[in-house]
């Protein structure tokens, strides 16, 4: 192993062994399928906790425990009509728990059901050289109202929402880097919920340490960074919206046609509008196929 | 949230300080006549070896192990692999972006259907090298080479070797730039010969 390899792989230790820092978001099937009429699944179940109260930048007094607990389990689906035109769809099924401050008393909420769907459509253009392959991928995006508002904590906000992302991702045999930026146009929902335009960036930067040629198996470990900026908005019991950066490790291990993916998101910078709880610590698995 | 951290790091450093060790096309070469071979065909300067009923076909782009499943499921469907080797007849390299079919003797080639197949899945063939084992003719002017199990016809380009007409060879043929997306179904595949791995001119030379 040469020096420079060296230096990756204790970048990656460190970068694992310290992660009192946190995550982001990551298009799995990013490259995959890329063959023409391939398709493909993805379960995924994110969960994610908060219990501590932010103001601003600043963590705020809490003294009614005011926490929220979001579990989703994510279908994810994917069709390549040919390698520059997918189709892909995303509808999460949520179980969700929060305790909030009504009337002077902390009062449970909770919400169960499908969750607003999303469709894309990705425009890529794959790029194939000696030693590396990549693609740029344009996605406009549609997210679909078919989350009930029904619930005390609801899973769906009621409103159509349109999206739109650009992507880069290259590959070489030992390294793999991903970027994304994307903007969210939310209107304005049922119940009052009005959240505000978002605007995000992704970036997933990893190495591939293990590839077996024969089994067409490895693993990749890498590092994953997102930043979110979320305009002032409001939801059934108070202010949304603000900045938040989180960075986490994310392992991925596949064999043939099937990949599971673990990463950590842990926010390492917020600042909230008003007094909301801390989006909190993310840990999410899945496992995907392609045929 | 240690635990899962514990069990990323140990998985990762397991695979970082016990890694697979893969020869550069990916397979393991037992015979010495083929050691002999491929070092003949370094010290000309020539890095692809083939064994022999083995086609290998350089991709441009085929490092996204997980997606390059698409390109060996689409190729594992080609008639006349011997799926003997290889779990299915189809082995893809990501570290030398290199794809090796293992071809039942007697089996022609099918050139094009294997580019088609490469495009499809969404990489660039750019190269594909043979090994040829058959008897050297010449019609119309033109040296060709058949195979001797198959019968395929394959058309030498920028060789002189048409005083071998008549004798069998074994070479390693790589086949003519771009010829390979549009070979005439029946017509001889052109092909330039990188090494005359054995040839009754080169022996009396």
């Amino acid at each position: 192993m040469n020096s420079v390899m060296r230096g990756i792989v204790s970048l990656a230790i460190f970068m694992l062994g310290v992660s009192e820092m946190a995550g982001a978001h990551q298009p799995v099937m990013d490259m995959a399928p890329r063959w023409e009429h391939g398709w493909g699944f993805q379960v995924r179940n994110e969960y994610r906790f908060s219990g501590e109260l932010l103001g601003g930048t600043d963590q705020a007094p809490n003294p009614f425990d005011r926490e929220r607990m979001v579990n989703t389990t994510w279908i994810e689906s994917v069709f390549t009509f040919k390698r520059e035109i997918r189709l892909t769809s995303k509808v999460p099924l949520i179980q969700q728990s929060r305790v909030v401050v009504q009337g002077g008393a902390p009062v449970n909420q909770s919400g169960r059901g499908i969750g607003d769907t999303v469709l894309g459509l990705q425009l890529k253009h794959y790029y194939n050289k000696a030693g590396s392959t990549g693609n740029f991928s344009i996605t406009p995006s549609l997210r679909l109202p078919t989350g009930s508002t029904k619930d005390s904590f609801p899973v769906g906000d009621g409103s159509w929402d349109a999206g739109i992302s650009a992507s880069f991702s290259a590959e070489a045999p030992f390294v793999y880097q991903f970027y994304d930026v994307f903007y969210w146009r939310n209107s304005k929902g049922k119940r009052g919920i009005d959240q505000g335009n978002e605007v995000g960036f992704d970036m997933n930067i990893g190495i591939h340490p293990y590839h077996d040629n024969l089994t067409n198996t490895g693993i990749f470990v890498m590092a994953d960074l997102s930043a979110r900026y979320e305009g002032r908005g409001r939801d059934t019991v108070g202010p949304t919206g603000g900045k938040r950066i989180s960075l986490g490790p994310v392992l991925v291990g596949y064999w043939n046609n099937i990949m599971v993916r673990a990463e950590l998101k842990f926010p390492v910078y917020q600042d909230v509008f008003g007094i909301q709880l801390s989006h909190g610590t993310d840990f999410n698995i899945g496992i995907g196929l392609t045929f | 949230m240690r635990g899962t951290l514990f069990f990323a790091l140990t998985f990762f450093a397991a695979s970082v300080a016990f890694p697979v060790q893969t020869h550069p096309d990916g397979k393991t070469h037992r015979h010495s006549d083929s050691e002999k071979s491929r070092a003949s065909l370094e010290a000309e300067g020539v890095d692809v070896f083939v064994e022999p009923h083995h086609t290998v076909i350089q991709v441009n782009g085929v490092v996204c192990s997980f997606c390059a499943y698409g390109a060996e499921k689409s190729l594992s469907k080609l008639d006349g692999l011997d799926r003997s080797e290889f779990g299915n007849g189809v082995l893809v390299d990501i570290h030398t972006q290199r794809i090796t079919l293992a071809m039942t003797p007697g089996t022609e080639i099918p050139i094009e259907d294997i580019h088609r197949r490469i495009r499809k899945a969404g990489y660039d063939p750019v190269a594909v090298y043979l090994r040829i084992a058959g008897t050297l003719e010449s019609v119309g002017g033109n040296l060709l080479l058949k195979d001797a199990q198959s019968g395929q016809l394959f058309s030498i380009v920028g060789s002189d070797r048409s005083r071998a007409v008549g004798q069998s060879v074994d070479v390693q043929a790589r086949v003519v730039d771009d010829a390979f997306a549009s070979v005439n179904d029946g017509a001889p595949i052109p092909v330039v010969v990188d090494k005359w791995i054995s040839d009754s001119v080169d022996n009396d030379e």
